[in-house]
């Protein structure tokens, strides 16, 4: 659910800016991530032995 | 690939725009904007964080903000500690903390299939050090951009001092 907040608008064919009273996200709203840490990936693998140094992935 | 970025700049593009912030604001906008008229802009945009922990740079079109109407990827450098990155939302930068700086080159194109595309490179400090990130920010909504509106991820985040500057290509 969004919430009203306060937006500057600057409008490049007047000119001019004004304040307005926009829809925005939550504050709260997380940035979802499906990011991989290739560094504890590759810990991971190393442990597991299936590589032994970090250049085998390259 | 930066330098030669810089290097195009000059005979390609004029400077369209160039605003700066002088109170703190939830979104940080700039309307009047023809992406199909002008081919394609080159944003250079400063943001100051005010408040709050560490948040992404956000980048909406056309005032559009719901956030699952967009999707974005990008591989990060956080402190030192590479990842890879997939979001339903439009993440345009890596993390700012509060009374921090984030900084971002983004260029902004409609594509073939009709939708514009964007792509940043990005340097922004956060708690955990600095943060440098390349992204990519696709919606399926919206095919002409009017307006380009920058969201720091909490209210009243977008700082006083923050800037853009924009260009677009010369006809």
């Amino acid at each position: 659910m969004n919430m009203k907040s306060r937006a500057y608008i600057y409008d490049i064919k007047t000119g001019k800016g004004e304040w307005l009273e926009v829809d925005i996200p939550p504050a709260s709203l997380p940035s979802p991530s499906f990011g991989i840490n290739f560094e504890k990936l590759i810990k991971v693998l190393i442990a597991k032995r299936i590589i032994s140094t970090p250049e085998e992935l390259i | 690939m930066p330098f030669a970025m810089f290097q195009v700049i000059p005979p390609l593009f004029e400077r369209l725009t160039e605003v700066t912030l002088d109170r703190d604001a939830t979104l940080f906008s700039v309307t009047g904007l023809d992406l199909e008229a002008d081919g394609c802009y080159l944003i250079f945009y400063q943001g100051v964080k005010t408040t709050g922990g560490d948040t992404n740079l956000w980048i909406f079109f056309n005032r559009d903000t719901t956030a699952a109407n967009y999707i974005s990827c990008g591989l990060a450098n956080q402190a030192g500690s590479f990842s890879a990155r997939y979001f339903g939302c439009p993440v345009i930068s890596g993390p700012i903390s509060a009374n921090k700086t984030v900084f971002a080159l983004i260029a902004l194109m409609r594509c073939a299939d009709g939708y514009p595309r964007a792509v940043a490179m990005s340097s922004s400090s956060y708690s955990g050090g600095e943060a440098f990130m390349t992204t990519a920010v696709v919606t399926k909504y919206i095919t002409n951009v009017k307006e380009i509106d920058f969201w720091h991820g909490i209210d009243y985040g977008v700082g006083a001092g923050s800037k853009m500057i924009i260009f677009r290509r010369r006809l």
